[in-house]
């Protein structure tokens, strides 16, 4: 028999891991060029 | 007499054997005559045919050659990784790294891969079973395969098959969809150039990837690990022999064992069920419905961006790279001959490739 | 007077237009090859091609100004 309840777990903690890692990379891809910059402003 | 005739192959022969010989012949064919994925397809229907062979043995535990070459290729879960070294070496994160907000369109054509799920619970596969299927969705080859090892290693044939089948129909099945989902309109959307993404970003990416990725699903640890690895090879400039081997040498290497070991898995008695044609039915629904959920999160995101996203670039969030951005590029280019979509259509395609590997760890950890 | 550039990075692999000729919009002035994808480059007005600042087999950068038409 399926287990319904493990699928549907599966499901929800799937979709929002794949959506919540990648909008956690976004994040992570704008700050870390902002700190580049910042950087490049400090060695000029 | 008799026993010399008992110790050869052709009495043994069962009518299975000769229908997956004729499935082996086909896809060296299509490999050759239709260059269909040739450089998976050739060792694949070969191994198929040799595995086909009665008493040669070769799948046969513990000492078979192509045994040891699933066992320690595959189960060790040696080859997928390296095979992800060696994308990571080839893969340009650039369009990417420049236009932040396509990965979440990596992440909306993943869809797919959980409606496939459902739909493989419905035809009553089990839960890590309707996992390996459903991973098929993220239309990447060797996630699929590492995904099916651990969950489901029967169904291994089947997947890698579709997988890599789809993967080359993506040209066949895309385009109506994308026609059906954008008006004329649409398709006519111009996108910006993209901004040149400095070397430091570019090194970076890879060291603050991998760190993000892993926290949040230890579980694609492997996958990523090395895809980053591969990539940082490629973008930090010192190690180009080491780059060069991992996208070249090393990448070929384990594509003639992997073909074969997945060809080795097909035997008759594995492979002709009916569960098979569920396995390919799944597929390819999985597959539309990865493109048709890139393409309507594309729409959904132009009512908050002012920046327009032409959306024939969200269905090139499945992950079939390059393929599916060259999709967008042609539908593009046929829309209005000055559009260039192909470099922004590369931003979902390998944001797709991190999508499809979080969504396999995500399976790994719940349903292994 | 108006500038065909390169759309992206890539190799130049047909030039298939001569300084001189008359060209509509959207004929086909070259061939970019990358990502192992052939794209056709289209003139982006009608006009006669005065400059061509790229031959067969050149590599080109992204915005690198490749055919001016007036």
């Amino acid at each position: 028999m399926v287990d319904w309840e493990l699928a549907v777990k599966i499901f929800l903690f799937g979709l929002s891991t794949v959506f919540g890692s990648l909008a956690a990379l976004i994040g992570a891809i704008y700050a870390f060029g902002r700190i580049l910059k910042l950087l490049e402003k400090k060695g000029n | 007499m008799l026993d010399m005739v008992l110790a050869t192959g052709f009495i043994h022969l069962t009518l299975g054997n000769l229908v997956m010989w004729l499935i082996a012949f086909f896809f060296i064919y299509l490999a050759i005559r239709k260059s269909y994925e040739p450089l998976l397809l050739v060792p694949i229907g070969f191994g198929i045919l040799i595995v086909n062979l009665p008493l040669t043995f070769l799948m046969e535990e513990g000492e078979g050659l192509l045994w040891r070459f699933y066992h320690y290729g595959l189960e060790w879960e040696v080859i997928p990784p390296l095979i992800f070294l060696g994308l990571g070496a080839m893969t340009d994160f650039g369009p990417m790294i420049a236009n932040p907000k396509t990965l979440l369109l990596g992440a909306g054509a993943q869809f797919g891969v959980y409606v496939a799920f459902f739909g493989a619970l419905f035809l009553g596969f089990s839960v890590p079973e309707a996992c390996s299927i459903g991973i098929i969705g993220g239309a990447d080859g060797p996630t699929t395969i590492y995904t099916t090892v651990h969950l489901a290693p029967h169904l291994l044939g089947a997947t890698a098959i579709a997988a890599y089948s789809y993967m080359s129909l993506v040209p066949i099945i895309q385009p109506p969809i994308m026609r059906l989902l954008t008006t004329e309109k649409e398709r006519k959307i111009v996108m910006k150039q993209l901004r040149p993404v400095s070397k430091r970003e570019k090194i970076l990416f890879p060291l603050v990837t991998v760190v993000v990725i892993c926290l949040i699903v230890p579980a694609s640890a492997p996958l990523m690990g090395m895809f980053m690895l591969g990539n940082l090879f490629k973008e930090c400039g010192v190690v180009k022999r080491l780059s060069d081997a991992a996208a070249n040498e090393l990448m070929n290497i384990v594509t003639i064992v992997l073909g074969v070991s997945v060809g080795a898995t097909m035997s008759a008695a594995h492979f002709l069920k009916l569960q098979v044609i569920s396995v390919f039915i799944m597929g390819i629904v999985a597959f539309a419905f990865s493109t048709t959920a890139g393409i309507l999160l594309a729409k959904f995101m132009n009512f908050f961006t002012k920046e327009k996203i032409n959306p024939l670039i969200g269905s090139a969030g499945v992950s079939a790279v390059p393929m599916a951005a060259r999709v967008s590029q042609l539908m593009g280019s046929k829309a209005d001959p000055k559009n260039f979509l192909l470099m922004h259509a590369m931003g979902p395609n390998v944001a797709g490739v991190i999508g499809t590997v979080v969504a396999a760890g995500v399976f790994i950890a719940l349903a292994g | 007077m108006s500038e065909v550039t390169a759309p992206m990075a890539g190799k130049i692999i047909d030039v298939k237009v001569e300084v001189g000729d008359t060209v509509n919009e959207d004929d086909e002035l070259l061939i970019l090859e990358a990502m192992k994808m052939e794209m056709p480059l289209v003139a982006s007005t009608s006009g006669r091609v005065k400059e061509i600042r790229c031959k067969k087999g050149d590599s080109v950068g992204a915005d690198d100004i490749l055919v001016v038409i007036e």
